[in-house]
């Protein structure tokens, strides 16, 4: 394999990651605009923790997650109060104290970004992203995806049916945290320096729209929408400077013929002549 | 088996009940009738403990439950048909089915599915398509058997006859009377106050919050006030 392919291949499979962590609070009707923020606070812990501390490789990445997972719980239950456009402001807000934190601190290189020393190829990366995969299919297959199904569909009917809505959106928001920071722990330590200004909103909100473009009712849906805004950009590479023109008229086109995006429950049901996972 | 004493609830400051009390017999149908506005829905979500504020007690089972929340009623026993059905229409039929179930803590079986689609046998065909597809008939059906599949002891009905044609009306007021024959407990709301009063054995009326008519259907079906107001017949 060619390592520009390698190299496109490393970024769908973060992108990947990055799709499923927005996907699961999508999924239960919570838009989240601070996945980079939780990007962030992945890509820095695992990168300090397999540097300065000098963790193995597989302990530091799983503590990147950790810690944002982590983060995404407390910060959740504080924001998860908040409703449609105000918790993405909220969720919005997360990501530039996060990043506005790691720009400031010297310990971790502040402006001038953070050197990792400990480096990881493709094949790891892309058996984590197969794992997320698994994960999410999993999980959306569960009573747990059924019922974020259910919530954003009529939160209060569902809560009458007894289900802990406050509760199982947190369960969401917070797994999908700590992979958020999954995937920017792997970011971290295959790009070999990270800097707090990669970690903006609007990667939050390309992360969120491919998800939304790709479908938001089942598991398929983030695995097309990533792939869909990793390689379409490529392809266009023959356009040279008019690529992002005709990636943004892609979009626009997309949305207007598939506005429940590209997967569907029902596209599936057609698709299998059965109920879908 | 549900009593409730002095029942009050407000939204905002808009009084929507007013000093209600009723008594559910084990095994009884009781109706609640009034026009738009008068109640009859904030009653039922004060009963199931979704109005903050309210005032007054309600007691199921014998036990106190004025304290308890929602999921917590459900989970006893006291089990809510919402107005206009609120069936998860992007979700199948079973897993609305399902979602019923919830809040039990044993997981239903395919025995207990099974018996909700011998029951209606509409639902049985389209058992794994959405909920959006089915006629509002069988939106009605699928509410009600995902009421009965929390395994209620007393079923709330909010309008069931909403929106439907007189046939299917018939339908559901005949399932209301084979579910009563068959032991549960029915608590109805209802505007279509004939077949309200002829389904129940007592009837209430609700006017601006307040219930205004107490009694058993049969005579509140020769009331000359109910006659003159809910059944189109000159006072």
């Amino acid at each position: 394999m060619s390592g520009y392919w390698a190299g496109i291949l490393v970024i769908l499979a973060i992108n990947v990651i990055a799709a499923y962590s927005a996907w699961l609070p999508l999924a239960a009707g919570q838009v989240n605009l601070g996945t980079a923020g939780f990007m962030a606070v992945g890509a820095y812990a695992g990168a300090v923790l397999s540097g300065d501390y000098a963790w193995p490789l597989p302990y530091a990445i799983a503590a990147g997650a950790a810690a944002s997972g982590a983060l995404a719980l407390l910060v959740g239950s504080a924001v998860l109060r908040a409703r449609g456009l105000y918790l993405a402001l909220a969720t919005l807000a997360v990501n530039e104290v996060v990043r506005g934190i790691l720009l400031n601190w010297d310990a971790v290189g502040g402006a001038s970004g953070y050197p990792v020393i400990a480096h990881l190829e493709l094949p790891p990366i892309a058996l984590a992203a197969l794992g997320v995969f698994l994960l999410a299919a999993w999980l959306g297959a569960s009573r747990f995806g059924m019922t974020l199904h259910a919530i954003e569909q009529d939160e209060t009917m569902t809560g009458l049916f007894g289900v802990h809505v406050p509760r199982t959106q947190l369960a969401a928001f917070a797994i999908g945290g700590a992979l958020a920071g999954l995937a920017g722990a792997l970011y971290a330590h295959h790009f070999s320096y990270i800097e707090a200004q990669y970690f903006t909103v609007l990667l939050s909100v390309t992360i969120v729209l491919s998800v939304v473009l790709g479908g938001v009712q089942t598991v398929w849906g983030p695995l097309v929408g990533a792939a869909f805004f990793t390689l379409l950009p490529e392809l266009f590479r023959g356009a040279s400077n008019w690529r992002y023109v005709l990636f943004a008229a892609a979009v626009i086109g997309i949305m207007a013929l598939r506005p429940q995006g590209i997967v569907t429950r029902a596209a599936l049901m057609r698709l299998t002549g059965r109920k879908p996972a | 088996m549900l009593e409730a004493a002095h029942l009050s609830a407000a939204y905002g400051p808009v009084r929507a009940l007013d000093d209600v009390s009723l008594t559910v017999g084990q095994g009884e149908v009781m109706a609640v009738l009034g026009a738009n506005g008068a109640g009859k829905s904030t009653l039922l979500r004060t009963l199931l403990g979704l109005m903050p504020g309210a005032g007054g007690s309600v007691r199921f089972l014998g036990e106190d439950i004025t304290k308890l929340s929602a999921p917590e009623r459900v989970r006893r026993g006291l089990v809510l048909v919402p107005e206009g059905r609120r069936v998860l229409t992007s979700l199948t039929v079973e897993e609305n089915l399902l979602m019923g179930a919830y809040t039990r803590r044993d997981t239903p079986g395919q025995a207990e599915l099974d018996a909700i689609y011998d029951r209606f046998s509409n639902l049985a065909a389209r058992r794994h398509m959405k909920a959006g597809v089915l006629s509002g008939g069988e939106q009605q059906m699928l509410a009600i058997g995902r009421a009965m599949m929390a395994k209620p002891k007393l079923i709330m009905l909010d309008e069931p006859s909403l929106g439907l044609s007189p046939r299917l009306t018939a339908e559901v007021f005949a399932l209301i009377a084979s579910l009563n024959a068959e032991g549960m407990s029915i608590l109805l709301v209802e505007q279509n106050a004939l077949l309200a009063l002829e389904a129940s054995r007592q009837a209430l009326v609700l006017e601006l919050g307040r219930a205004v008519v107490a009694g058993p259907s049969a005579e509140l079906l020769k009331d000359d006030r109910v006659r003159g107001a809910y059944l189109g017949a000159a006072a």
